[in-house]
């Protein structure tokens, strides 16, 4: 009998405890951790900044143009004459609430053209993949621009324009994920038990690549956050004297050119803070979904 | 003789401008076991597809426990019964059970879809159908991720029993399991039909498989039914050149690889 000959030991993977699909953080590290907490921060300001406010948009007074920082007022005066960081507070609601309808509107659509795709596939897919396509020619900003030359500049308009030009990537990225899914062997033994197409998609297919979900709208959120702010700040967004950072960068231009940049600062600052926070967390997240996907 | 549970009749299925099943014909009696053997790619999965309704074939007919099935199911009762009819169990246990839903889960919530009852009666089936495939309480309540694929393979077969089938296709179910496993599963599966009076359909290119589960076979090449009888007479007595190189080609005690002559 011959030697066995000299086997390497198989080296066992150590799995993670798995997280797939669970919206939590574990796996993220401390960056993950402190960005998470940075957005918790920045939604409860969106939530409570008008109680926390010392002072109100409107009182503005042009003798405290520029002012800088005094005792009461922390961060000083806006070109206008209004206290800033009253500003910023009262602003977070609608600079945070904005991503959150892209973000939502577009992670609706995308996964509901995703899955038909994905389940459908055939002439369905193609369809919905030409639709996506000539979408993907319209810049986010181009079609707000033109939604609020339409229908009006607003919040709404700008949010639900940039909804529908995310909307293709997001489907791009989940009809890949939903493919994969799909041609995995419980989904056939589900259909042949009987379950009708909607509840497995609903019950277990949506389920399975909520983790890929959760990463692409979060990255989302960032992009949404910079895009509004940029509508804003052409004026086709949030419409002044409602505060927004956006509006606050565009508003804090005067003031740049004659050396007080404080307002266009602070407001530009503030959107930075959000969207690296959100965007460094949506990364691990992301990374996260890919590596527990088996 | 009684009249067969199963009967396929002139199925086809082509893929573009590929046959993959040619004019496949077979019956399967009450209570009986076929098996459905052939290399790879000889269209045997394809023919699991179509008994199931994974796939609809292109021409030819698949009557079921007295009622016709050729064509999609139209109507949520009817997609149900056929659920009821033919269960199958795949060959990859890692991808056919869903990774975020427990064994007792997955079986539940087949019961509830066919059978209904309170919770604590479907409780019960689970169970009993756990006992049935030899699953103790740990596994039916752990993830697939923590079973081996042995357990898994056990879950995937209580839950296409769960909707009590009267015909039940295995595509290969034991191919990725070791030896040992195997033959369990095998026994467990010759049980279950002492048990239940299931007839079953056996996919498989292992002819030790084959001959230990089912009474008739039919042999596929490239689409086509190439021989077909009692699964004893086709392993030992092969008429057909196909069946016996597929029967030579298993290794065997005393068999030597030959080195092939490069000239």
């Amino acid at each position: 009998m011959s030697a066995m000959p000299a086997t390497t030991p198989i080296e066992t993977v150590d799995r993670e405890p798995s997280v797939r699909g669970l919206p939590g953080l574990r796996g993220t590290g401390i960056v993950g951790h402190v960005c998470a907490a940075i957005l918790a921060l920045a939604v409860l300001i969106a939530i409570v900044g008008p109680l926390l406010a010392p002072y109100s948009a409107t009182e503005i007074s042009l003798s405290n143009s520029f002012v800088g920082p005094t005792g009461d007022h922390y961060l000083g005066f806006t070109g206008q004459g209004a206290d800033l960081l009253s500003l910023l507070l009262l602003g977070a609601r609608s600079s945070i609430l904005g991503p959150l309808i892209v973000v939502v509107a577009a992670m609706v659509l995308g996964v509901v053209v995703a899955i038909i795709s994905a389940w459908r596939g055939g002439i369905v897919d193609q369809v919905l993949s030409v639709i996506m396509d000539v979408l993907f020619a319209f810049p986010g900003i181009l079609l707000a621009i033109l939604a609020a030359a339409v229908f009006g500049a607003s919040l709404q308009t700008a949010a639900i324009a940039l909804a529908i030009a995310y909307a293709p990537y997001i489907a791009r990225v989940l009809r890949a994920a939903a493919i994969r899914e799909r041609s995995r062997e419980y989904i056939a033994a589900l259909e042949v038990q009987g379950f009708s197409a909607w509840l497995i998609c609903l019950r277990h297919l949506v389920p399975n690549i909520s983790g890929l979900i959760v990463a692409q709208g979060t990255i989302l959120f960032g992009y949404a956050m910079v895009d509004l702010a940029a509508i804003s700040y052409i004026g086709l967004g949030v419409q002044p004297p409602q505060p927004d950072w956006g509006v606050m960068v565009a508003q804090g231009q005067s003031g740049v050119l004659q050396g007080y940049p404080a307002e266009s600062l602070a407001a530009g600052l503030c959107i930075i803070i959000v969207v690296v926070a959100v965007n460094l967390l949506g990364e691990r997240l992301n990374a996260r979904s890919q590596g527990s996907a088996r | 003789m009684s009249e067969p549970i199963l009967t396929a009749s002139g199925l086809t299925k082509v893929f573009g401008d590929h046959t993959a099943v040619d004019d496949v014909s077979f019956a399967l009696p009450e209570g009986g076991s076929l098996a459905i053997v052939g290399e790879s790619g000889s269209g045997k999965t394809t023919v699991a597809k179509l008994l199931t309704g994974l796939e609809r074939a292109t021409a030819g007919s698949i009557m079921a426990c007295g009622r016709d099935r050729s064509l999609p199911a139209r109507s949520a009762a009817e997609r149900r019964r056929r659920g009821a009819e033919v269960q199958i169990v795949f060959q990859d246990p890692y991808s056919s059970l869903d990774p975020r839903q427990s064994g007792a889960d997955s079986i539940d919530e087949v019961r509830r879809l066919h059978r209904g009852g309170s919770r604590a009666e479907r409780a019960a089936r689970v169970t009993e159908l756990a006992d049935l495939v030899g699953l103790d309480n740990r596994q039916l309540h752990a993830l697939p991720r923590d079973l081996s694929g042995g357990q898994r393979q056990r879950i995937a077969i209580a839950r296409a029993l769960a909707a009590e089938p009267r015909i039940l296709v295995l595509d290969e179910s034991v191919a990725a399991l070791d030896v040992s496993i195997q033959a369990q599963i095998l026994n467990m599966l010759g049980d279950i039909r002492d048990a239940t009076g299931v007839s079953y359909i056996l996919i498989s290119h292992d002819l030790a498989v084959v001959r230990q589960l089912t009474d008739d076979a039919i042999v596929m090449h490239r689409g086509r039914v190439v021989e077909a009888g009692p699964t004893a007479r086709i392993l030992d007595d092969p008429q057909e050149d196909y069946t016996r190189l597929l029967r030579d080609s298993v290794p065997r005690p005393g068999w030597k690889p030959q080195r092939r002559q490069v000239a």
